[in-house]
């Protein structure tokens, strides 16, 4: 009855509110920094009339005088206004504090966090400035819970991300999306300056939008862009710091004397008899000699009769060279960062340069990079809009020689010349091996020194440009055609080299370019409507992407000098002419929609269907269609948790996904390719001449399709007593039919026996934890402290279905290889011996895997996982008056690496620098020299795994803002000084031995690399830096 | 405005309508199958590529695990060489070498993948060839020349898989999953290949040190002397040496250097090049990379392939200029081991063969014309691999820029390795005469070969002009009996090719392998502490049939029983 009586009553107001005079009201909505916001809803309290906002964040709307207004936008707080008369209503919103970043780019459209169902983390400007990064991928680790950043290491080094451990072998990259545009090209050329934030989409139902490629998650960089009607600030930063390497972190080397003396005591436990060494003589006791050359001499020698090619006198160096030490150094960064942002009345601008340079702590390396971007947007009328983004970068960086997977490499090399050697002869000049007796380990240095000119040149033009228009009410279209150019040119100058074990007297330049041309065209219709309490968002799309490479490259040799620089042509070379070209084409092209609903702020629901064609398959098996959804549940919004004081918000969500992933395959992996090479399937006509025969140098699948990875994800959100966030979520995928290069029986098809095919299943489980806590005190301290773990559980439950011991090798270390990927056991999962200690006779002992009664090298069997049981990164941030301050610590717990420089320092396989621990006789086994010992006890095996573990104090950054008097005083336009001292790696808790905890992949790029995991065969170690920095604006 | 709105409904328009078209992109930088012309100009190139890989050079292996000239199972493995360098480097070689070989070695796989990519190479040919008559892009005779090449080919690269392992698999055109190796007749196959070349290839070849009708035959007898099949063997053997185009090179060490490739000695021989336009010369003899003297020669490395002190004692001769077949190891010759190279040396006085100063670098005796081997300093570790080094492969200093490589080491060079040469063409049909119990014959035909020896143009020389060392050959009277021809024969056969890969092979073809070695294995113990406490036991006639290999066969393959 009362209902009733009720329902009469509003029918009455509603009758008198239409007598209301009714007038035109307008005005703009701005955030609290004074910029419009575009698209913000302008509706009538208590009835379904509203409009939205034009790109100046300006509106009209006609409305009775006793009617109410209802501003709402995503992300900040809504706002009511009784119109009363007025008819201009300018609005500022205040930004929502349910979250700290409230807008997410969740493919192609924005969505608040708060509605998102699916799994997205956000890293958010400030967060990422904090660690003043040069490369935009190491400011991610530690950041965000499911994310690990694997970076190779050295100036302008390559980095892999892997989010949610690893979904599939071949191609697990995520996808990259740079102001809309996807990029594959790494994020080297990206001033971290420029970014506005980063989201990672981590499981099928948020990124199953971007479709092909996003299977292993998709990172959504969004740049900075100006504000309108806002007077231009330009701010600048800088900072300047020392790079180095600990000391304390160098591995334990013996000295000369316990290197002879091991010698010695290797010879007579296996012969009896003393050795004969050509430079510790043959004497009862080894002695040192003075000289290495002439030959363990250490009668004085005339060292004025020193001639470079034919008598290169070489001191001995008693004490021992400290290879790491010499190879190591401290070493400068510098980068200076300008910007400008302003806007007018219908455009707005964001510009920015930056200029950094790094030296390397490796000796002679370095990178030095520039980067000018721009972005603008710009109304052309009140639905029309367009809008660029573009950065152009150069980058020049010389390298460190060799990665950890050649076979002549520096940092390998550090482990294995024999400490004896110095670094230079008596002459000046490289000292090395080639005395003799003292193995064949590299000069690292000379190395180095000789790469020093040998530079790698990349210009990168990445961008888009975008028009935008409001068809109808609550409907946009857009399109957008992005573009990524790359080019990189580099010289390798090889210059004649003695001093090794191997001397290499001709010299060699070779000279490489390669241009990658990549244009992607979206469009997409998007919709948005909300009636009462429903509110729903569709989105249409299609895409279309090609990606075009193509590089050559050219050798000479015989060149008449060495130096100087300006001969290193290739046109003065006089033999060894040699050229070498290829390229690639790929396109794909795709179709997509996404629904949204949402009712009572309660109810979530949210559908994703896309459609895939790749250029990567043949025409029958091109196209897939796969589909994802979520759900959520704003338990907060009910009515029993609606009074909550404990719950702010509390929401429980679930989603299920499809996505497909062309695994990056070679282009040519469908068909049998037949090429004409010089090298491999040549043979002579004479002794210097050829006939150039063609080979089938790949064998193609025409059957392949897509890989498809399937994703349940489940979990919370929680906001507790306005102050805690906890997000916690669960999840399951797996990826069948996964795309990889599959080896056949060499016995019939001969050496070129991998094929690619849809192989296999994996899958990845675990959980994504994240928390944070802020608190501001009555006495204006402001802190807040955040914590992220994350555990992934990876098992490849098949490969090969009709042959359960099919397996697929790592790379190869000399004779190691040390990871194998099978079924039911973890991605390259270590294989070898299993090592029992020491026996009674002072010989290494090992399991009879096999139960054959002999223990030999076929007892091999799984003996570790490269995988973590969790990783974990915690920062924390206070803020007190004028100071600032904030800390990272990142993390990696239960991983083992595989210690492949043990290889070379723990057993007498060649002769060399050992580990301190190989000479002291408590350590390790006997010393001997008897070859099959030697193989036996050096063979793979888990005397080669250590603890992996670390916790690392990535980043500590103590500030201070200048108060505003003292700016006033200064002048000049100041409007801010904010001053810093900043420390890296400063602290790292571990009990691995290496140089370096921080491990992963062997190789950056390349299908095969996630094969090889956790094998340290001379990585690059992660530097420590001390930095200070200084940020005004004006 | 309105011309905007137009644009923007153009543009959804074009966007919206499928892109898939564009997708069809023709493999780039590659000939993809479809578009390969089965024609003779595209098949000559994949006979080319087919004998590219008689060097056993594939990506992704070791290359000197896979040498044509087998210089690790052929004759590490046998009494005549040790592996040389340090002790801890390269050591599966070390367990080949005391018969430990073992089914993981990365060695195997790459030998095996080496041999089996020649064969796929062959069946691709012959598969185009094939498909070319079909498609009438070829004539007959086009064809049977090229089925000739291939087939000889596909012949040699099962020979190499059979001595080896004896246990493997014949794989045809016609074979496109594993087979098995069990009780599989092989030689078969491969006799029927060598036939079919011996038809249908001319007496002269279509390229460089190509197959021939001549080669076929000696092959072909190769085969049956491997079968222990005298009287086939006979029959070839007469008309290859009766009517086929060889003769022995009266210059011994022409066998082994580049500017006399393919003389009138060499029946089949793996063909070399450098500074040929290759990178890093690849086409260059990269399987003895490692078999340079170690710091004597510029860029010498590595000093594996150390002869043996018993293949040095082999050499010697006596009053009569003849080798002493049952005492020669009772006595070694004089060696420099344990000395450095400031120390004073005596080299051997007593009589000896000059094919040992052709064959093994020793202290006091010119190197080639790199001066007198020094001892010690050009040695790796002489208390690891003994103080020779092999000489066969190696240049000539003045021969260095034209015969160098240019790569990884200037040791690799254009020195082509002799699958078949005459001389040993001569020694089998001296076996099969012994045999026969024509001993009149057999003399005649080992005399042959001595009497080249003994020419003093193949005396190695001091500066001087005066012979290096005190050589004596002679020429044996008669043969007493049988069992002292077959003797000589062995001897001799040892003698001319030691070092070229074919010793354990023969031993083990023979059947004198068990005896032979462990006797080697018992002298040689006591003089290299690493061979010491190791036997031959008869599972190591044949090698170990790599672990990988059986697994990727998914265990069609079976192991070689002992392994």
């Amino acid at each position: 009855m009362i209902k009733l009586k009720l329902f009469l009553l509003a029918i009455l107001l509603t009758f008198s509110q239409l007598s209301q005079a009714q007038g035109e009201v307008t005005g703009t909505v701005i955030d609290d920094q004074g910029i419009p916001l575009p698209g913000a809803n302008v509706s009538v309290v208590g009835t379904n009339r509203g409009v939205i906002t034009d790109f100046d964040g300006n509106y009209s709307i006609t409305v009775a005088g006793d009617e109410a207004l209802l501003f709402s936008f995503l992300g900040f707080n809504e706002a009511v206004v009784n119109v009363g008369g007025q008819s201009i209503i300018n609005i500022t919103l205040q930004p929502s504090a349910a979250a700290l970043d409230e807008i997410v780019l969740t493919g192609y459209s924005r969505q608040s966090t708060r509605d998102i169902t699916g799994s997205v983390s956000t890293v958010s400007s400030e967060a990422l400035a904090a660690t003043s990064p040069v490369s935009l991928e190491e400011s991610l680790q530690g950041q965000a819970s499911g994310v690990v950043v694997n970076t190779e290491g050295g100036p302008g080094g390559a980095a892999a991300i892997r989010i949610r451990g690893y979904g599939t072998i071949n191609g697990n990259d995520p996808l990259f999306i740079i102001d809309g545009t996807p990029t594959a090209a790494g994020l080297n050329s990206i001033n971290p300056n420029d970014i506005e934030s980063i989201q990672i989409l981590k499981d099928a139902s948020s990124a199953a939008i971007y479709g092909n490629r996003a299977a292993n998650g998709v990172v959504i960089i969004t740049t900075k862009s100006g504000s309108r009607n806002k007077k231009a600030v330009i701010s600048g930063n800088s900072f300047v710091g020392i790079d180095f390497i600990p000391q304390s972190s160098f591995p334990q080397m013996a000295s000369p004397q316990q290197l002879a003396d091991a010698l010695w005591r290797a010879e007579i436990n296996t012969t009896g008899n003393t050795p004969n060494h050509p430079q510790f003589g043959n004497g009862p006791n080894p002695v040192i000699p003075d000289y290495l050359w002439p030959q363990g001499t250490s009668a004085p020698v005339d060292e004025s009769v020193y001639d470079y090619l034919t008598n290169r006198i070489v001191r001995s160096n008693p004490e021992g060279t400290d290879w790491f030490y010499e190879f190591f150094n401290p070493a400068i960064v510098q980068n200076y960062n300008i910007s400008a942002t302003g806007g007018g009345e219908n455009f707005d601008h964001f510009l920015s340069f930056n200029a950094l340079d790094q030296e390397g702590v490796a000796y002679e390396t370095g990178f030095t990079r520039f980067t000018l971007r721009a972005n603008s947007t710009f109304s052309l009328t009140p639905s029309l809009r367009i809008g660029q983004n573009l950065t152009v970068s150069y980058s020049d960086r010389v390298a460190v020689v060799g990665n950890q997977t050649a076979s002549m490499a520096s940092i390998s090399s550090l482990y294995r010349i024999h400490p004896l050697i110095p670094v230079k002869d008596v002459g000046g000049n490289f000292a090395g091996a080639n005395v003799g007796g003292l193995g064949a380990g590299a000069n690292g240095v000379a190395y180095q020194d000789r790469n020093k000119d040998n530079h790698i040149l990349n210009n990168r033009s990445l961008g888009n440009i975008y028009g935008e228009l409001d068809v109808l009410k609550g409907l946009v279209f857009k399109t957008s055609l992005g573009f990524d150019l790359n080019s990189v040119h580099s010289t390798n100058f090889q210059p004649q080299a003695l001093e090794g074990a191997t001397p290499n007297f001709s010299n060699n330049l070779q000279e490489f370019t390669s241009l990658e041309r990549v244009y992607t065209w979206f469009n997409t219709l998007n919709y948005e409507l909300k009636l009462n309490d429903h509110s729903f968002n569709g989105l249409f799309g299609t895409e279309f992407n090609k990606r075009n490479l193509r590089q050559f490259g050219a050798n000479r040799g015989g060149y008449l000098f060495n130096e100087p620089l300006n001969i290193r042509y290739l046109d003065l070379g006089t033999n060894n002419i040699n050229n070498f070209g290829s390229g690639l084409q790929t396109a794909y092209w795709s179709m997509f929609g996404k629904v949204d609903y949402k009712y009572l702020d309660r109810y979530l629901i949210s559908g994703t269907l896309r459609y895939d064609s790749s250029s990567l398959f043949t025409k029958e098996n091109r196209s897939g269609t796969f589909p994802s959804m979520s759900i959520g549940w704003r338990a907060s919004n009910e009515e029993f948790l609606q009074e909550s004081t404990v719950f702010t918000d509390l929401m429980f969500k679930a989603g299920y996904g499809q996505i497909g992933n062309d695994g990056s395959i070679s282009p040519s992996a469908s068909s049998d390719i037949y090429a004409p090479n010089r090298d491999y399937y040549a043979y002579p006509t004479g002794p210097n001449s050829l006939a150039v025969g063609n080979g089938l140098v790949s064998r193609g699948n025409p059957n392949l399709g897509w890989e498809i990875t399937t994703t349940v994800n489940a979990g919370f959100t929680a906001r507790l007593f306005d102050l805690f966030n906890f997000n916690f979520e669960y999840y399951d995928a797996t990826t069948e039919d996964m795309l990889l290069s599959v080896p056949a029986d060499p016995t019939v098809f001969g050496n070129v026996n991998t094929i690619t095919r849809n192989y296999g299943k994996m899958n990845n489980k675990g959980f994504d934890v994240s928390a944070d806590y802020n608190h501001t005190t009555s006495g204006g301290f402001f802190y807040t402290i955040g914590a992220n773990i994350s555990q992934y559980k990876n098992e490849v439950v098949s490969l090969d279905p009709n042959n359960p011991n099919s397996f697929i090798n790592g790379a190869t270390f000399t004779t190691h290889i040390p990871n194998r990927t099978q079924g039911s056991y973890p991605l390259a999962s270590f294989y070898g011996k299993k090592y029992l200690g020491i026996g009674e006779d002072g010989r290494m002992q090992f399991e009879d895997i096999n139960g054959d009664g002999v223990v030999n090298n076929s007892d091999q069997t799984f003996i570790g996982n490269p995988h973590p049981d969790f990783t974990y990164g915690i920062n924390f941030r206070a803020d007190y008056r004028n100071f600032d301050m904030f800390l990272l610590i990142q993390g990696s717990h239960g991983n083992e690496i595989y210690n492949f420089m043990k290889y070379n320092t723990d057993f007498n396989v060649v002769p060399g620098a050992r580990s301190l621990n190989y000479v002291t006789e408590t350590g390790l086994p006997m010393v001997t020299t008897d070859a099959g010992i030697i193989l036996n006890e050096s063979a793979q095996s888990s005397y080669f795994l250590e603890d992996g573990s670390y916790a690392r104090l990535k980043n500590i950054q103590l500030g201070y803002t200048l108060p505003e008097k003292v700016i006033e005083q200064i002048g000049v336009g100041l409007s801010s000084v904010r001053v810093y001292l900043q420390g890296r790696n400063l602290i790292t808790i571990t009990n691995y031995s290496g140089l370096d905890p921080e491990i992963n992949l062997a190789t950056y790029s390349g299908q095969s690399s996630n094969l090889t995991i956790g094998v340290d065969s001379g990585s690059f170690p992660t530097a420590s830096s001390v930095m200070f920095g200084l940020d005004v604006s004006f | 405005m309105k011309n905007i709105l137009k644009i923007f409904v153009l543009t959804a328009v074009v966007s919206f309508t499928s892109c898939e078209g564009e997708l069809e992109i023709p493999i780039q930088s590659a000939i993809a199958s479809k578009d390969v012309p089965l024609n003779a100009e595209f098949i000559e190139t994949q006979v080319v590529s087919a004998y590219g890989v008689l060097d056993g050079h594939i990506p992704g292996i070791l290359m000197w695990g896979a040498a044509a000239s087998n210089w690790i199972y052929g004759e590490v493995a046998s009494d005549n060489a040790y592996k040389g360098s340090d002790a801890g480097d390269q050591p599966d070689i070390t367990a080949f070498e005391r018969y430990e070989g073992f089914p993981a070695s990365a060695y195997m796989e790459g030998k095996w993948r080496a041999v089996f990519e020649g064969v796929s190479r062959a069946n691709l040919g012959i598969d185009a060839v094939h498909r070319g008559l079909e498609a009438g892009t070829l004539t007959e005779s086009q064809a049977n020349s090229f089925l000739g090449e291939l087939r000889f080919l596909r012949g040699h690269y099962h020979f190499e898989a059979k001595k080896m392992w004896n246990n493997v698999p014949y794989i045809d055109e016609t074979v496109s999953e594993s087979v098995s190796n069990v009780g599989v007749d092989v030689w078969l196959g491969i006799e029927e290949d060598f036939s079919f070349a011996v038809e249908n290839l001319s007496d002269v070849s279509v390229r460089n040190g190509g197959a021939t009708s001549w080669s076929a035959k000696a092959y072909l007898a190769k085969t049956h002397m491997y079968q222990n099949d005298y009287p086939a063997a006979k029959t070839m053997l007469n008309d290859v040496i009766n009517n086929g185009p060889y003769g022995l090179n009266q210059v011994f060490q022409h066998n082994f250097n580049y500017e006399y490739n393919n003389s009138m000695e060499s029946v089949f021989a793996v063909q070399f090049s450098v500074n040929d336009g290759s990178n890093t010369s690849l086409n260059g003899n990269w399987g003895e990379v490692l078999n340079f003297p170690q710091g004597g020669l510029p860029g010498g490395c590595c000093g594996f392939f150390q002869p043996s002190q018993n293949l040095v004692n082999a050499y010697k001769t006596d009053q009569n200029g003849l080798p002493l077949i049952g005492s020669f190891n009772e006595n070694d010759v004089t060696n420099d081991e344990g000395l450095s190279g400031d120390d004073s040396f005596t080299p051997y006085q007593g009589n000896l063969d000059p094919r040992l100063d052709w064959t093994v670098g020793r202290r006091g005796i010119p190197f080639m014309d790199w001066g007198i081997f020094p001892g010690a300093p050009w040695v790796r570790d002489p208390s690891n691999g003994g103080p020779y080094v092999q000489k066969k492969f190696t240049y000539y200093k003045s021969q260095e820029s034209a015969g160098a490589g240019d790569a990884f080491s200037t040791s690799i060079n254009n020195i082509n390795v002799n699958i078949i040469r005459f001389a040993e063409v001569l020694l089998w049909r001296a076996e099969i005469a012994s045999i026969e119990g024509d001993l009149e014959m057999a003399k005649t035909l080992v005399n042959q070969v001595r009497e080249r020896a003994a020419n003093p143009v193949n005396f190695v020389r001091n500066d001087d002009g005066t012979p290096a060392a005190n050589y004596v050959v002679g020429l044996y009277e008669n043969f007493p009996n049988q069992e002292f021809a077959l003797e000589a024969v062995y001897f001799e056969h040892r003698l001319e090719l030691a070092l070229e890969g074919h010793r354990f092979f023969e031993l083990v073809r023979t059947d004198r392998a068990a005896e032979i070695l462990n006797e080697y294995l018992a002298e040689e113990g006591t003089k290299r502490s690493y061979l010491s406490g190791a036997s031959f036991g008869p599972h190591a006639e044949y090698f170990p049939i790599p672990q990988n290999i059986i697994n990727l066969s998914g265990g069609v393959l079976q192991q070689n029983s002992g392994y």
